[in-house]
């Protein structure tokens, strides 16, 4: 699979999907580990998050963060997002998937 | 307002909430500064007024003050607005130290944590 460099706009499937979760609780795992609850509250083009009522599930490592309530986390240092599996269709995530793989073909 | 410049500057939209507030921005490479955030780009690059950098090791933190930054958006790797009385909060638990020391102790136990991940055995 082709990755999409950051300057590019990718395609937006993920994009549409990751909107469709807004307001709900989800747990963002970056790239230097630190593990983040909070609401999400809006995402752009890059995937890039931005969390509210935030709460560091690791904040013994990452004192840092404590003194913030809301977050702004780029695309780019994402590593996983957890989301709240009663809020996912899978069937038509799956479903929008291969209508936009035919699409593209 | 903010509708428009959402459109205007794609891919840095949700930061114009943040202008003028004092933030948080984590970048690459484990430092962290704070600091009033006067300006963005599409890029998401930034400029932070009275910025200060502070590390911070077991019940210990240092603040060394930096002054004026411009962030290169590509290193940015998370930014949040500060809740001075959560920082006030957890503060007032923590002692204050001389920055140079709590860097040293800090760069200490990461090195000391990486050594033991790269020695580590398998797990399969």
């Amino acid at each position: 699979m082709r990755s999409t460099p950051h300057h590019l706009p990718p395609p937006q499937l993920f994009y549409s999907f990751f909107k469709t979760l807004i307001d709900h609780e989800v747990i963002v795992i970056c790239k230097n580990d630190v593990r983040i609850r909070g609401k999400l509250i809006s995402v752009d083009q890059y995937l890039s998050v931005k969390l509210q009522d935030i709460q560091v599930l690791n904040a013994e490592r990452f004192p840092q963060m404590q003194s913030t309530t809301t977050c702004f986390i780029r695309g780019s240092v994402i590593r996983y997002i957890e989301l709240p599996a009663a809020a996912v269709d899978t069937a038509l995530l799956q479903d929008a998937a291969r209508k936009a793989c035919l699409a593209q073909a | 307002m903010p509708s428009t410049m959402d459109a205007f500057i794609p891919g840095s939209a949700p930061i114009l909430e943040y202008i003028d507030n004092r933030i948080m921005v984590a970048v690459r490479g484990n430092t962290y500064l704070y600091g009033t955030l006067r300006s963005y780009d599409q890029y998401g690059n930034i400029v932070l007024q009275d910025t200060v950098e502070r590390v911070y090791y077991r019940q210990s933190y240092a603040e060394a003050a930096r002054g004026l930054f411009l962030v290169r958006g590509q290193v940015i790797s998370s930014m949040g607005r500060v809740d001075p009385q959560r920082e006030h909060d957890t503060h007032a638990r923590l002692q204050c130290r001389a920055f140079a020391d709590v860097e040293a102790d800090a760069d200490a136990e990461r090195q000391a944590l990486s050594d033991y991940a790269q020695n580590k055995p398998c797990a399969v």
